[in-house]
């Protein structure tokens, strides 16, 4: 096979490969001020897809619990470190709430879909968490974890069990007001409140457009410095 | 010299950029017929919808989600045996997706889902003994309601919306570009016939063009399909998203079935190309 006959065969692959590199510099170029763009929404649209959209993690470790709030008690400490704290993703429980006088127990998550009431009570996740300061909104179902509110009165103590501590909460106030009553609860106060609510009334058939509020101020556990 | 540089341009560099130019074009021709043909074939999203079990999971889907709201409102479980089925499911959605990708209008039926779930929740308090006093009539019926929005948002394709307004934008562009296209790839062929008086010489510039452009229109293709990117949409329900994917790694081989017929030309006027050469050669 003579020299002609190689470089007519080489320019079958090389050609093509040329104007492709050539065609594909010039896509670029032309795009380039959009490039930027295009990569960050399509960072935001692909990813790990959650094929197990029931999946829930576990972050509160009853042990841990107890000694940190041992700890805390013994040494008087009214403040922590929010470097001390693992902040929860949502779906993460991360503590537990009671109420010894009316059996009230359920797992605290970060969280309120559907799949976490379920499972326990759920935080929105636009409140705040215990300890921060600021109002913290919960909500169950009253036909399972909920189901004690109804006997719950002014007086009780709620109290949340975390990892960085324990936080008692003294109900100050009980109210049923519709569901979409923007009076309900104001999540922008400077103050550290306790809002859980649950569908009401308890026992009756159909869909259920009013809640039960039940408002807890803090009465004990440490403050997070940030 | 002079007569030397201005055959090389005429034999070589002119039917070169020409070919470069046919390449592009065939490229685009092929981008803009696989999308027509693909992206936005009827067929496929109604394919993609019957493999994916799309309908057994959006039944799946509602039910999970419709227990999840009887919960608050003290009903069982139970109320829900024989709401959805699959025959009804299937039937209304396939009209409603034949009826959207023409770009009608079409409201899913729900009477038969809320009168079979009256039905169970009459024959639930009755067979519970609850008193009238702990049923809120109009809570039941909001309830009902409620389930059957769900179900039918649950089964109705939002993408579809967009799916015909896309559809109709891309249709323009075709239009538009065709004549264009077209156009510029006859201007390229006539000046590559011209270039040179033997037809095999002519040939390779027609081959460079069409093997260019099977690697151009299947690059893009080939990246997708091998990292998998269109399953990995952000998308749900996940029901929602595998359909998806499936239609789209669909669409993706259509793409791939233009970048082999360019390659297929592209050996054919290589074979001739050869034949041509060795005709010439022996008359010679």
């Amino acid at each position: 096979m003579n020299f002609k006959r190689v470089k007519t065969i080489m320019a079958y692959f090389i050609m093509p490969l040329f104007f492709s590199l050539i065609g594909i510099g010039i896509v670029i170029l032309l795009f380039s001020p959009f490039l930027k763009s295009a990569i960050s929404i399509g960072n935001a649209v692909t990813g790990n897809v959650n094929t197990r959209s029931n999946k829930v993690y576990q972050l509160y470790d009853e042990e841990l619990a107890i000694k940190t709030a041992n700890t805390i008690e013994e040494m008087n400490l009214e403040s922590i470190e929010l470097s001390d704290i693992s902040m929860p993703t949502n779906s993460t429980q991360y503590g537990k709430i009671y109420c010894d006088r009316v059996g009230f127990l359920a797992p605290l998550f970060f969280g309120d879909d559907s799949n976490i009431l379920r499972l326990g009570v759920g935080q929105y996740i636009g409140s705040s968490m215990p300890g921060f300061g600021k109002p913290i909104l919960l909500c169950g179902h009253n036909t399972s974890y909920c189901l004690p509110m109804q006997y719950m009165e002014v007086g009780d103590v709620l109290c949340i069990s975390t990892n960085y501590g324990l936080f008692e909460y003294t109900i100050n106030d009980l109210r049923v007001l519709n569901m979409s009553d923007p009076t309900a609860f104001n999540l922008n106060k400077n103050e550290e409140e306790l809002i859980l609510y649950t569908c009401y009334p308890f026992d009756l058939i159909g869909a259920k457009t009013d809640r039960l509020f039940i408002y807890a101020k803090k009465t004990n556990g440490p403050s997070v410095s940030y | 010299m002079k007569k030397n540089t201005k055959g090389i341009l005429k034999k070589y560099i002119i039917p070169t950029i020409a070919s470069f130019v046919l390449s592009i074009m065939l490229t685009a021709l092929a981008y803009l017929t696989g999308t027509f043909l693909g992206l936005f074939n009827k067929d496929l999203v109604i394919d993609a919808m019957n493999k994916s079990s799309y309908y057994e999971e959006v039944n799946k889907y509602t039910l999970e989600a419709a227990i999840d709201y009887a919960t608050p409102s003290n009903l069982d479980p139970s109320i829900f045996d024989g709401v959805f089925t699959l025959q009804h499911t299937y039937n209304e959605g396939k009209s409603y997706l034949i009826a959207s990708l023409d770009g009608k209008k079409y409201t899913i039926e729900t009477d038969s889902i809320k009168d079979s779930l009256r039905q169970n929740i009459n024959k639930y308090i009755s067979e519970q003994n609850i008193a009238a006093d702990s049923i809120n009539n109009e809570g039941i019926n909001i309830f009902i309601d409620d389930v059957a929005d769900m179900y039918s948002k649950n089964l109705s394709v939002p993408f579809l919306y967009y799916y015909n307004a896309l559809k109709k934008i891309i249709e323009q562009i075709f239009m538009i570009m065709l004549p264009v296209i077209i156009i510029l790839s006859t201007i390229c062929l006539v000046i590559i016939f011209k270039s040179n008086k033997w037809l095999h010489r002519n040939l390779r510039f027609i081959s460079y063009s069409c093997l260019a452009a099977a690697i151009m229109t299947s690059i893009i293709p080939l990246t997708l399909l091998f990292t998998k990117l269109y399953a990995k949409l952000n998308i749900t329900p996940i029901y929602f998203s595998r359909m998806l994917a499936r239609y789209l790694r669909a669409s993706l081989n259509t793409y791939l079935y233009f970048s082999l017929c360019f390659f297929m030309l592209g050996c054919i006027s290589i074979y001739i190309t050869y034949y041509k050469r060795k005709n010439v050669l022996r008359n010679s």
